[in-house]
């Protein structure tokens, strides 16, 4: 996009009212290979392409996008999309233009993945495939991906802002499928980086494919869950899911701009008992959710939600942060051109604490010991969630029992947040996907291991 | 490019490069949506966007490529892509349909036959879109004191094209286009909050009626207020049909062929045995008129048609697309579902399960002198769609000697595979608006629930 040509597009933005005009232009190239019952079942390769046009007018957000980038085709869209706002637009003090000159980019692609042809790739799936069916002749059916995908993109805005960014990302998965007299259970490994095909010479598969067989062979075994309010220990790295929903979401601007948050007003009191601090990071050297810039040419940075059980902040887009009177954060995000950007998370994670998972054991007693959590979902409104647990253990006066299947964690966020009662001392991340307002995009859930007392498992027996 | 241009360069670009066949689409569409907060616009969003898609078979190896520039060079590349990657895979044992199997312009079943398309679409405009934003907000508000907030408003239109060809001479095109609207209301008693949401898609948008879905979507929310959980054990359940499709949908990888082939279904080797009761059947309806599902021909262009595949509450067979069916060795069945950036699989058309034998809502609840009719599902995650297993949280009503009491923080489990044996009844009607589902609501004899 050449800078005369955007000028005369935010020309006219401006001729027609718009307080801020803001053109992202993104090309991203994708590949990804997939090998599933010991086949190379696909391989893949595209470019995505498009342009987005913000107008901002107040708190009044108009956003389009195309494929097309004609000057004459943009000029159109700013036409149409102005005539067709409707005139209700408050005013809305956007605040000082947005300094995109602060960052320099710590996440820089080493090996680009364009090309399949060039490494060991097909032998790192085989090897998965493999090593995931030599741990059991339970292993029914193996898959394992490799994605890969590198965005350009460029960022200009009516005040001057002018940002480039490349940005990298590779993600290894592997999910096993274990059969044993007619049950099926699964397992599932997905480690991902921002950062090229390096990150995959570094990774031992093996290992994460050995580890995803391993559970579905155990749970082939496992008893029926209980059910109940019991104390859980919630195991760390993919457990912070739960934080990510129930917590994370309700501090987003987003649902502060339509009330739909219980921590509303909050900030300063305690909503957590004080072993406990949560972070949201966008600068964390090649974090699957680190940024250099966010999507709107804001340099990232590392911000405090909740420091001690005390609310320090939410998470800001420009918008945002006008709206609510809060600082930006640096949080707008989008999965393509095709969204406008919101507040969104990062890599976002509880603290480590100083209990070992022993201690944690010995001081709940009898509930259940949530090793790995599988996916969720949230009701930011109202705060009620509904998690599953991938792997659990029954827990008899500290001591760790049977594995159980069909386990489910169900409550209100801000409810649990005060019976976090203790925080462990081992603290992993996660990467994982995030689907909201502005698309898919990818963040890491993170935590220690955390003692939640009590919390409702639903459950078979 | 223009689309029939661009399809057929990538074809020809492919045959070039070493393609011994090949099958292309190209899909645009374009959409304008439009969200109000307090009466006022939060967002006005226009999209407009296309893509190619590509794959190609090198002696039966699949490579698949697409594209979001439609300049020449880029389909070019697009088509170099897709067969060097061929080289990579494992052969499919496909060929792509001959001429017979294949429908397009002038076929029985064209689109505008299907009713996807009607020219009022185009005139939902941003004012008329905003009209029933306010209109709807005004309305919930009005309809309950305890309505708080109305964080979830808006309208959009949609309009889209597809068209698929392919090496041996096969052009189909489809055109739809929808409009939109919906609605999130949170009321609260006590201090505890409830959301109600309704929304609906037709084809006419002067069908929507923003101010009953406003009503509906009030109704839902405050309906569940003052909701308790009831005590742990097992108990009849009847899943409303607002989320009976939802439901089953966790489910519904097990009837596709691929993942019967491969070991990742409990459906395998179970054709001709007995899944449901008499009565039950489920289908695959390609042609229902006007709904979201419908279409002439499937993802590799050919002829679809309505299928059991449970008839009479016994498995019959699976969704194929012509790998799955090469495989297998029988005739394809035109069930293939495919986007321009993605490899083809399967799905159903429109999912149905038939009211043959259904009772009325009223009548099921009184089955039992007890039954948790449930209206909102909470998240999916700790269903496994393999094993069947099923773990979910849910709110809904225990109804007991004609009284309803609103019930939350509770959880069921149990199998769907058990669950759909032991099937105690279902409804006589479906949801209304455009969809790709029709379930009325389904009455299990027992599930565990948790509290």
């Amino acid at each position: 996009m050449d800078r005369e040509r955007a000028g005369r597009i935010f020309q006219a933005a401006r001729t027609r009212g718009a307080d801020l005009a803001e053109l992202f232009v993104e090309e991203t190239r994708f590949s990804s290979l997939l090998l599933r019952d010991r086949k190379i079942e696909s391989a893949t390769a595209g470019t995505e392409f498009g342009i987005g046009l913000r107008m901002v007018f107040g708190g009044q957000v108009l956003y389009a996008h195309t494929s097309r980038e004609s000057e004459d085709s943009l000029l159109r869209v700013v036409e149409e999309m102005a005539a067709a706002r409707p005139r209700d637009g408050s005013g809305l003090d956007l605040g000082d233009p947005i300094d995109g000159r602060k960052a320099v980019a710590p996440h820089p692609a080493r090996l680009d993945p364009d090309d399949p042809g060039v490494d060991g790739r097909l032998e790192a799936l085989r090897r998965a495939d493999e090593s995931a069916r030599s741990v059991s002749d339970r292993v029914a059916q193996v898959s394992s991906t490799l994605l890969h995908r590198r965005s350009r993109i460029l960022i200009l805005n009516s005040e001057g802002l002018d940002v480039e960014d490349d940005r990298c990302w590779t993600r290894f998965t592997v999910a096993v499928v274990a059969e044993h007299q007619g049950q099926r259970q699964t397992g599932n490994e997905a480690p991902g980086a921002r950062r090229g095909l390096e990150f995959l010479r570094g990774l031992d598969v093996e290992a994460q494919s050995r580890r995803a067989a391993e559970r579905a062979v155990r749970m082939l075994d496992a008893a029926p869950a209980p059910a109940g309010e019991m104390p859980v220990l919630i195991g760390n790295g993919f457990g912070g899911v739960i934080f990510h929903e129930a917590c994370g979401h309700p501090l987003e601007t987003e649902a502060l701009r339509r009330k739909a948050t219980p921590f509303a007003g909050r900030i300063g009191e305690s909503v957590a008992q004080p072993c406990l601090t949560a972070i949201d990071d966008g600068t964390l050297p090649d974090a699957w959710g680190s940024l250099d810039f966010d999507d709107e040419g804001t340099p990232t940075e590392r911000t405090v939600l909740i420091e001690g059980g005390i609310l320090k902040g939410f998470l800001a887009d420009r918008i945002g942060a006008a709206e609510c009177g809060l600082p930006r954060t640096g949080s707008a995000r989008r999965e393509s051109y095709r969204y406008a950007p919101v507040s969104r998370m990062r890599n976002t994670f509880v603290a480590p604490g100083t209990s070992s998972v022993q201690d944690m054991l010995d001081s709940m007693g009898t509930g259940l010991w949530a090793v790995r959590m599988g996916g969720g979902s949230v009701n930011p409104a109202t705060g009620e969630f509904n998690f599953a647990v991938e792997e659990g253990y029954l827990v008899k006066e500290g001591r760790v029992g049977e594995a159980v299947r069909g386990a489910t964690l169900t409550g209100k966020g801000h409810e649990i947040m005060p019976r976090i009662r203790m925080v462990g001392d081992d603290f992993e991340l996660a990467p994982g996907t995030c689907g909201a307002a502005s698309g898919q995009i990818p963040v890491c859930v993170g935590q220690p291991s955390l003692l939640v007392d009590p919390i409702l498992v639903g459950g078979r027996s | 490019m223009e689309p029939r241009e661009a399809l057929a360069l990538a074809l020809e670009e492919a045959r070039a490069a070493g393609a011994h066949e090949a099958d292309a689409i190209w899909e645009e569409s374009e959409s304008l949506s439009l969200d109000a907060f307090e009466g006022k616009v939060q967002n006005l969003e226009r999209s407009d966007s296309a893509g190619l898609g590509l794959r190609a078979l090198v002696d039966g190896r699949p490579g698949y490529s697409f594209t979001e520039r439609l300049a020449p060079d880029a389909v070019r590349r697009c088509a170099r892509d897709a067969v060097a990657l061929a080289r990579f895979t494992d052969p499919l044992g496909l060929h792509l349909p001959s001429p017979e199997m294949q429908v397009g312009p002038g076929s029985p079943y064209h689109s505008e036959d299907l009713g996807l398309w009607v020219p009022a679409v185009e005139g939902f405009d941003p004012k008329a879109m905003l009209d029933s934003c306010l209109a709807a907000e005004a309305k919930a508000r009005q309809a309950d004191p305890r309505v708080v907030n109305i964080p979830h408003l808006g309208a959009s239109r949609s309009t889209g094209r597809m068209l698929l060809a392919n090496s041996k001479g096969f052009l189909g095109e489809r055109r739809s286009g929808s409009a939109s609207f919906g609605i999130g209301v949170v009321s609260r008693q006590d201090g505890i909050d409830k959301m109600g949401w309704d929304g609906i898609t037709w084809r006419d948008p002067s069908r929507l009626d923003p101010e009953g879905i406003a009503l509906q979507a009030v109704e839902r929310s405050v309906e569940l207020l003052g909701a308790r959980p009831i005590p742990s054990g097992p108990l009849p359940v009847l899943l409303d049909e607002r989320v009976s499709a939802q439901f089953l949908s966790i489910f519904l990888g097990a009837f596709l062929a691929d993942a019967v082939q491969k070991g990742s279904s409990r459906l395998v080797g179970r054709v001709g045995e007995r899944l449901a009761p008499p009565d039950f059947h489920l289908s695959t309806q390609p042609h229902l008129k006007e709904m979201s599902g419908s279409r002439a021909f499937d993802g590799e262009g050919l002829a679809t048609s309505p299928r059991r595949l449970v008839d009479d509450g016994i498995l019959r067979g699976f969704l194929h697309n012509l790998e799955t069916s090469a495989r297998e060795g029988i005739a394809p069945t035109g069930d293939a579902v495919r986007g321009y950036t993605g490899r083809v699989s399967a799905g159903f058309s429109n999912l149905q399960v038939e009211l043959v034998g259904g009772r009325s809502r009223e009548t099921l609840e009184q089955a039992f002198p007890k039954v948790l009719h449930v209206v909102k599902l909470e998240g999916s995650t700790g269903c496994n769609p393999i094993s069947g297993d099923i773990s979910i949280g849910v709110q809904g009503f225990l109804v007991q000697g004609g009284s309803r009491t609103p019930v939350d923080r509770v959880s069921l489990s149990g199998n769907i595979f058990e669950m759909l044996s032991e099937l105690e009844g279902w409804g006589d009607g479906y949801r209304v608006g455009i969809r790709s589902q029709f379930v009325p609501c389904l009455l299990a004899r027992s599930l565990r629930l948790a509290s």
